[in-house]
């Protein structure tokens, strides 16, 4: 199964203030759209808000047309949408294979999928049994991804999979998500790493201040910097 | 005026109590002090936002230091049988019990407090339920420092109802004073915004074992009160007594003194009411015969009701303030654009 | 012979573990539910209370021994049902302060309420006291509840253990209990984890309220009141968190009172109040996660 996410002017606000505000984008299936900014722009809001975490105060969030707003996040989550949270927020005292099986808790139909998890992250096969607190920065960030497709979502979101992970990790990272927009998912990333995400996204949306203020394709890749910051002033 | 909503009902309390008859005017007594136990209590859980389940102990405190001092010496063998000697031939008049017992809260306060005011929310009132346990379980069987299991009997009854009003009004001053001082202020500040408190300075620690320290007096104070109003026994200073006064405060609204004075009015009423009818009472020509418990079950579940429903209390959290003549603000700014 | 010395007897240690066991039993339920609410059920004595009631009337009535257990469980799940909906999911949103007063304030509500119908003086609940008559074991006498506490407990801690860890339910359970924002992102249902929760606190309660019924068969308005604050004290010094440290605090403090009650004379024993809760404080002032737990929680500090 596939399906295509669409935020229409959205807008999210905590108490007196506005996360983001009217902010319009689609992923379709087998796209990755990347979602970059400075801190505080609003792009954590944005997928909270997309899994019913974070207060809507206007416009819509569709999945394939039927709407999200409103919903319970566990809700969203069994109707194929994932998240990734920022900080992995894995259960450290939990094993490997139990932080999986709970990412079954949103899956639509039967069967282990953990199987095709360790496929794509050999890494996690090893440390099946062990406690997931013991694993290394990179191999929890895997770990939550993996967590995720677990379900066997249309829709993957992601929130700064990178920070604080090292180059070569973040490789293994970027690869696999390479891999599963192969997969024809579609996956929203958001990213403090402009430049790869430019280079490996289809188009990555530059928010500031709860806005959307330019869209960027791969080709733009190595003048990401600069583009950005004539944007910003 | 912040000040005069508070007053002015003390008053009229105090003032309505000497008009009924001697066999009512219990009940009134026993609301005024009620009073300055709920305005103690709001002193530090209104102003710092931490729950405390121990203060009944500072009364209790203050229940002992005064009653072991003042009942006559002839009778004190006679319910204090284990009294320590020192004790036993010690005595001060009333006022000067009165201020031992607030001294006995405020000192007790500041030791508990020390140690104490390092916690938050659950930690603080399991914490303090503790402090509750600790000084009930010792005064019910230390005899060497008051009559234990026994009732203080011999007391001479001498809080009248100007007495109780003047203790109430001192507590009501005394909070009102704190809570436009400094230290009160720095202190709502915490509770308000915790992180923005400290980045400014204020240390959460000390403003709390202020206002912790000021309550146990006041709690003391009130204590002292209670004991010459009628016999009391340990049993009745500990969980009861803790259930009904933070009911007085969680209905009146914990964030105001105003609060405080109206949910301890209100609820006092209402519970001296029914427990009246409990005993056979003639209310406008009907007569009222509440079987015995009754009284608890309304205000547990009026607690409940306004929890659940209006967590900010009668009063809302807001004091009362006159109308002044001023001219009118301009509108506040436009929100903060995201 | 080390019994001897200590001058406790077979009855006595017997005791102090069945004890231990059904404060065990106590500590689970109030830790799940603590686990996935994040609410500390004063109300939890009351629970048990209603069970002994439910159990004293039914042999009042001349009922079958089953029927009264019955009719215990099925009171006290209700009562817990009711209490899950009126009081816990309205308050979900609130601060921590204000569920602890609520739950206090239910506490006392269910007390007076038991106080009005019952009255102050307390009913005997005849019918399961044969269960308190002893065996003699090799010329050494044992009440027959001891053991049959201790067998109980340790299958219904067993059950759990069970469910907790080879269930997805229990899966969902632990997990919503460490960090239920997350488990709902990843589909865990948050209504389902609760009630789930809920409902075994409950059943737990009944079983107490059965094997407390038969140690003391006369129920009053206060009855496990006591046992309530004293298992508290238990969970807080074991660990609030998480419910292996949690039992072991029940265990632990229904053992030590078992041991400390038979053993000790009573003009000592009576301060054992002081030195319980003395311990809580300081154990909440340096590890406030508990004793048996690794640093890392969901209590405050300033």
């Amino acid at each position: 199964m596939t399906a295509t996410l669409a935020v229409e002017g959205l807008s999210v606000r905590y108490g007196a203030v506005e996360a983001v505000r009217d902010l319009s984008l689609e992923v379709r299936p087998g796209e990755i759209v990347g979602l970059i900014g400075p801190n505080g722009a609003g792009k954590s809001s944005t997928l909270h808000a997309i899994m019913g975490a974070a207060p809507v105060a206007g416009g819509d969030v569709r999945l394939d047309g039927a709407s999200l707003v409103g919903r319970r996040s566990e809700d969203i989550a069994r109707s194929g949408v994932a998240l990734v949270p920022e900080g992995r927020r894995i259960f450290g005292e939990l094993s490997v294979e139990e932080n999986l099986r709970i990412g079954h808790a949103a899956h639509r139909g039967r069967g282990d999928r953990l199987d095709s998890a360790f496929e794509l992250f050999p890494v996690l096969r090893e440390f099946r049994k062990r406690s997931a607190g013991a694993l290394s920065g990179g191999q929890q960030q895997q770990l939550a991804i993996a967590r995720a497709l677990v379900a066997e979502p249309d829709v993957l979101l992601l929130d700064e999979p990178s920070l604080g992970l090292a180059p070569r990790i973040v490789d293994v990272v970027f690869d696999a998500l390479a891999r599963i927009r192969g997969r024809g998912i579609a996956v929203l990333l958001v990213e403090q790493r402009a430049q790869r995400t430019v280079a490996l996204a289809d188009r990555s949306h530059v928010l500031a201040n709860g806005e959307l203020r330019l869209t960027l394709r791969p080709g733009d890749a190595g003048d990401t910097d600069r583009l950005v910051a004539a944007y910003m002033a | 005026m912040e000040l005069a909503g508070p007053v002015a009902l003390v008053l009229a309390t105090a003032l309505l109590g000497l008009a009924v008859s001697t066999s009512l005017q219990t009940y009134f007594l026993d609301t005024l002090v009620k009073v300055s136990i709920v305005v103690a209590l709001y002193v530090f859980i209104g102003n710092s936002g931490v729950l405390s389940f121990g203060h009944v102990s500072f009364v209790a405190l203050g229940v002992w230091v005064s009653g072991v001092l003042t009942v006559p010496v002839g009778e004190k063998p006679a319910i204090m049988p284990g009294l320590a000697h020192f004790l036993l031939h010690a005595q001060v008049g009333n006022v000067p019990s009165l201020l031992l017992a607030a001294a006995a809260g405020l000192v007790f306060a500041f030791v508990v407090g020390l140690p104490l005011m390092r916690l938050s929310g659950l930690a603080a009132g399991i914490a303090t339920f503790g402090v509750l346990e600790i000084t009930n379980n010792v005064l019910r069987y230390y005899e060497k420092i008051g009559p234990g299991l026994n009732a203080f009997s011999s007391v001479p009854q001498t809080t009248g109802i100007w007495q109780a009003a003047i203790g109430a009004l001192i507590c009501v001053v005394l909070a009102f004073a704190y809570q436009r001082s400094r230290f009160g202020r720095m202190l709502r500040a915490t509770r308000e915004d915790p992180a923005a408190a400290s980045a400014a300075g204020i240390s959460i620690y000390r403003q709390r074992l202020v206002a912790f320290t000021l309550s146990g007096g006041l709690a003391g104070l009130a204590g002292g009160l209670y004991v010459h109003m009628l016999p009391i026994e340990v049993d009745s200073l500990s969980l009861d007594l803790t259930f009904i006064t933070l009911a007085m405060l969680v209905v009146g609204g914990s964030g105001s003194l105003l609060g405080a004075v109206v949910g301890a009015l209100a609820v006092s009423g209402l519970d001296s009411f029914l427990s009246a009818a409990e005993n056979g009472v003639d209310v406008l020509g009907w007569h009222l015969d509440l079987p015995t418990g009754t009284a608890l079950i309304v205000v547990g579940a009026l607690m409940a009701i306004v929890l659940v429903l209006r967590p900010s209390g009668l009063s809302g959290g807001r004091e009362l303030s006159l109308p002044r003549r001023r001219p009118r603000a301009a509108p506040p700014a436009a929100e903060a654009a995201g | 012979m080390t019994l001897a010395i200590l001058n406790i007897s077979w009855q006595t240690l017997a005791d102090a573990l069945s004890l231990g066991g059904v404060y065990a039993l106590m500590a689970v339920g109030i830790g799940l539910v603590f686990g996935v609410l994040r609410l500390v059920n004063f109300a939890y004595g009351q629970l048990v209370m209603a069970g002994a009631y439910a159990l004293a009337y039914s042999s009042v009535w001349g009922w079958p021994t089953w029927a009264g257990i019955l009719l215990c469980f099925g009171v006290v799940l209700a009562l817990t049902l009711l209490m899950d909906r009126l009081v816990f999911r309205p308050l979900r949103t609130q601060s921590p302060a204000v569920m602890l007063v609520a739950t206090f304030a239910v506490a006392f509500l269910l007390q007076s309420i038991a106080v009005l119908s019952f009255g102050q003086l307390g009913t005997i609940a005849s019918s399961i006291a044969p269960l308190n008559r002893p065996w003699i074991i090799d010329g050494v006498a044992i009440r027959k509840i001891a053991i049959v506490s201790i067998a109980v407990a340790a299958v219904c801690l067993a059950l759990l253990q069970l469910l907790l860890t080879r269930t997805s339910v229990g899966l969902h359970m632990r997990a919503a209990a460490m960090d239920f924002g997350t488990a709902r992102i990843l589909g865990v249902r948050a209504n389902r984890v609760i009630g789930g929760a809920v409902l075994i606190s409950g059943l737990l309660a009944a079983v107490v309220a059965v094997m407390l019924t038969v140690r003391n068969p006369q129920v009053t308005p206060t009855f496990g009141l006591d046992d309530t604050i004293i298992v508290l004290a238990g969970v807080v010094l074991g660990g609030l968190n998480r419910p292996i440290p949690a039992t072991l605090g029940g265990f632990a403090i229904g053992f030590a009172s078992g041991i400390l009650g038979g053993a000790l004379p009573t003009n000592q024993s009576q301060y054992l109040p002081t030195f319980l809760f003395a311990a809580v404080i300081l154990v909440l002032l340096v590890r406030p996660n508990g004793l048996f737990t690794r640093s890392g929680g969901a209590v405050e500090r300033a």
